[in-house]
């Protein structure tokens, strides 16, 4: 067949290989263990986002009440932000499970990708098949994807499934949020994917390339977000005083700007750093699509019309250029070296 | 004894020279481990932060002291009537962050002590020797446990020469809390490493034990805090109105103390924050972490470092015992292990 013309990638043969690792992760016992208690965590979170739903919604049923029953000025301080509860909320309580979970779940899948086989030896014996290195390591990869991919599709159809029981209805707009929102987790799972399946190629023993990429999860998730608090808190300076209560409305001003642009650079600052880190990455888009409903703007009161999603992926194209390039990254590594590898 | 056939009998002597040089051996390689070194320099930089900004609370707190008590309306405040404790400037440390990364510091260490023993083939060669099971795997343990109180001295000596530098001089009641804190987080972690022990001598895997080990620590700091919050809707309802009788509002509390002890005992996490917490503060109360609220003494009450730890002597028992049991469990596996 392709024998013939050895400098093409043959995709049956990734196919095969792709197939073989894909099956292999779903009937492996630890594997089946991680996803199960991922499912009761996510089933757990889903419970409390339905209460926090139920409750923000019977609130906001009684600031409407009120507000028909009453004309008088001092309701429409309640009532100047009426936020219609989303079902977002729910869908959000998902990805807050896989922001903590999900990297050990996308650890597990890769560490013992080309580990696992070095140490029991079964690697020479694959290699000595008529099959590429890269189409193995390729293969293995798409596989070890395919994986994840399925893994981050089910606490959503929990979701889904919670939300229709529970009788609420979805509309596109909120469709297409959830689907930009399993589109980054997908991606926050391939970054620590990538990270595990590097130290697997450097690593001959699955256990030691498992504790490095868990110290590098350590590092993303505690602290780069500690660091980039710290430095963005000093390069702000200090906060702008609070003016007295019967200051002039220039110094009301003044303040208002000074507040402004203190948190103007403490965000900058703190967003530069994170774009360093997936977590970072990833909490920033879930948090910028679950403001996306409240048209941008977290401090509600005005409801703006909801902005065009070319311009808001615009303003965090920082954060999706990060978490794309950050598996790209790892996985290169990773191909590279198991091309070098030196099979004794 | 000079003079004896030096044969593998079972003396007194063998015994315990025996065990020494497995506990030696481990100790040593876990301190070179590149491993731990790499886990230690996290957990130092996990420190730094918290640390620094217990340095600032206490200087804030010590200036309030110097000029004075404020007197409000509603009585004298206590912040700046009290003088400030050296200890307080630990209290940051005992959070989700540092027990986190200490935690996998430890199951990184425990996990491949035996698994890694058995894949390489190297435990039959060690069982061929003149030194018994027993002494295997207690000194497995104990090496891990010396290597693990080393860093948690070593880190606590740097802090107080930090301490010192920034002129703050601790007095003995001080010490004794920060010494009562390092000793909970040696429990702590030393829990967490014979966890890692013990799945490392059931599963024969490096890799396939750390994972097992992972799923131990999420199903202890994921599952159980989330089963309690869940519970405290189920069984302990919703908060009493205003309106609510005295009873009604005391059924309640009753309820969530209930919840809330049950919840921190099974998870180890919120258990090792409750002691360390009682050791550097030893005014402490109550602490619940389901409700999110603390209930000091009154500041005027004098209250030394090992009254808190005996208000809350079930917490400090499990923590201490739990690694303890652990290791029972490993050393019975251990024991009855299959080697071929």
């Amino acid at each position: 067949m392709s024998g013939d013309v050895p400098m093409t990638i043959d995709l049956s043969r990734v196919a095969i290989i792709a197939r073989k690792e894909f099956a292999d992760h779903l009937t492996d016992r630890t594997f089946l263990l991680m996803l199960v208690l991922f499912g009761i965590l996510t089933v757990l979170a889903l419970e409390q986002g339905l209460a926090g739903y139920t409750r923000a919604m019977e609130w906001y049923v009684t600031v409407l009440e009120r507000t028909a029953h009453s004309v008088s000025s001092e309701a429409s301080l309640l009532t100047s932000s009426p936020n219609l509860p989303s079902v977002l909320w729910i869908f959000l309580s998902v990805g807050n499970t896989l922001l903590i979970f999900g990297p050990v779940l996308a650890i597990a899948v890769g560490f013992d990708l080309i580990s696992g086989e070095r140490s029991t030896r079964s690697l020479r014996t694959l290699l000595s098949r008529p099959v590429y290195r890269d189409e193995v390591i390729t293969g293995k990869a798409v596989g070890g994807t395919a994986v994840l991919v399925l893994a981050s599709v089910v606490p959503y159809l929990l979701a889904l499934g919670a939300v229709l029981v529970a009788g609420l209805t979805i509309t596109p707009y909120d469709a297409m949020i959830v689907a930009l929102c399993w589109g980054a987790g997908v991606l926050y799972l391939l970054a620590y994917f990538g990270v595990a399946v590097a130290f697997s190629a450097f690593s001959e023993d699955g256990g030691r390339a498992l504790a490095w990429a868990m110290a590098i999860f350590i590092l993303f998730s505690t602290i780069v977000p500690a660091v980039a608090e710290d430095t963005a808190r000093s390069a702000a300076g200090p906060i702008p005083e609070w003016p007295p209560d019967d200051a002039p409305p220039d110094e009301i001003q003044r303040y208002l700007e000074e507040r402004s642009s203190y948190y103007a650079t403490y965000n900058g600052v703190r967003n530069t750093i994170l774009t360093l880190s997936p977590n970072g990455n990833y909490e920033t888009l879930i948090q910028m699509l679950a403001d996306l409903h409240h048209g941008g703007d977290t401090a509600g009161g005005a409801v703006a019309e909801l902005p065009g999603l070319d311009e808001v992926l615009g303003r965090f194209w920082q954060n999706i250029v990060g978490l794309i390039a950050f598996p790209t990254i790892f996985l290169a590594v990773a191909y590279v070296r198991f091309m070098r590898i030196d099979l004794r | 004894m000079i003079g004896d056939n030096p044969s593998p009998t079972r003396s007194n002597r063998s015994t315990g020279s025996g065990l020494l040089m497995v506990a030696r051996k481990e100790f040593t390689d876990h301190l070179t481990s590149r491993t731990f070194l790499l886990f230690a320099v996290l957990l130092l930089v996990v420190c730094i932060i918290p640390f620094q900004q217990g340095l600032a609370g206490y200087h804030a707190k010590a200036q309030a002291y110097a000029e004075g008590p404020i007197i409000t309306p509603w009585g004298v405040e206590e912040f700046g009537s009290v003088p400030p404790a050296a200890a307080d400037v630990y209290s940051g440390l005992p959070r989700a962050a540092f027990s986190t990364t200490g935690a996998i510091l430890a199951i990184a260490m425990g996990f491949d002590l035996v698994s890694r023993e058995w894949q390489t083939g190297s435990l039959k060669l060690l069982l061929v020797r003149p030194v018994f099971r027993d002494q295997i795997i207690t000194g497995k343990a104990l090496g891990g446990l010396f290597a693990l109180t080393t860093l948690v001295f070593a880190g606590l000596a740097v802090s107080l020469g930090v301490l010192l530098v920034e002129g703050i001089v601790p007095d003995s009641d001080a010490l004794i809390s920060i010494l009562l804190f390092a000793l909970a987080t040696v429990a702590f972690l030393a829990f967490y490493f014979s966890l890692a022990l013990t799945i490392s001598t059931v599963v024969p895997r490096t890799g396939k034990a750390f994972l097992y080990a992972l799923v131990a620590f999420f199903v202890f700091t994921a599952l159980v805090p989330t089963v309690g919050v869940v519970a405290k809707d189920v069984v302990v309802g919703a908060h009493p109105l205003p309106g609510a009788s005295p009873a009604e509002r005391e059924d309640y509390q009753a309820r969530l103390e209930l919840v809330e002890s049950v919840a921190t005992f099974f998870s180890p996490q919120w258990n090792y924050e409750l002691v360390a917490t009682s050791a550097l503060e030893p005014r402490l109360a109550a602490y619940g972490f389901i409700g999110g609220s603390a209930a000091y003494l009154p500041y005027d009450v004098t209250a030394h470092p090992a009254d808190a730890f005996a208000r809350f002597w079930q917490n400090v028992l499990v923590l201490f015992m739990a690694p303890l049991v652990l290791y029972g469990i490993a050393f019975l596996a251990f024991q009855r292990m299959d080697v071929r």
